[in-house]
């Protein structure tokens, strides 16, 4: 298990394509022991606000039109990724670009920078995804 | 083949990633050496299952198809 990859994962956009595979995937590699972690940034960042996965899903519900069959609600995934260790990571620059303030996070989410996620993962033995 | 199942989950009409979810959140509460019984009706759990249990080390005992669902047990090695 010690050879096993970190993944990273990038969320820049809030469209329903980009958030549920990304929630789907952290969510079933970190239940399958590897270690995750998600910076939200841009439009992503959009995940982490409070109702903000309540409203991705209800775009992805109208572009449906219906009720999406077999998948997980998009909080249910979120909480389930949480629940399994993965660690979600706001970008500080968008949400100073968007002015917005941290308050309006979901409670415990660290506010980061670039710095930050490139230190983590550019030695060492993690894979990058980007949504 | 049938074997005795500590804990029985029913993952039936929830597809990708339910399924695997609901196993590795329910094996926590089982004891290594114990058994866990996974009813599915998501075709793709069938192989997904085999990757799981290469990543988590946890060991497939069996896997059944009835109809439509894909049954499976898994021991809890660690």
């Amino acid at each position: 298990m010690s050879s096993q990859p970190n993944l990273a994962i990038i969320v820049r956009s809030d469209r329903p394509e980009s958030v549920y595979p990304a929630l789907i995937l952290a969510s079933t590699a970190a239940s399958m022991g590897v270690k995750v972690e998600i910076f939200f940034t841009f439009y992503g960042l959009k995940a982490l606000i409070k109702g903000g996965v309540e409203d991705i899903e209800a775009k992805f519900k109208e572009s449906l039109g219906g009720e999406p069959r077999g998948v997980p609600p998009l909080k249910d995934l979120l909480n389930m990724a949480k629940s399994f260790g993965v660690e979600l990571y706001a970008c500080s620059t968008t949400l100073e670009a968007m002015g917005l303030k941290e308050n309006i996070l979901l409670e415990g989410i660290p506010v980061v920078g670039a710095a930050t996620f490139v230190n983590r993962h550019i030695q060492g033995n993690s894979r990058i995804l980007i949504f | 083949m049938r074997i005795k199942a500590k804990l029985v989950v029913d993952a039936r009409g929830m597809m990708c990633p339910y399924p695997i979810m609901l196993l590795s959140l329910n094996l926590k509460s089982i004891s290594p050496g114990e058994v866990i019984e996974v009813r599915a009706t998501d075709p793709a759990f069938e192989i997904d299952i085999v990757s799981w249990a290469n990543s988590t080390g946890h060991e497939i005992l069996g896997v059944n198809k009835e109809g439509d669902e894909i049954v499976a047990y898994v021991k809890r090695v660690k």
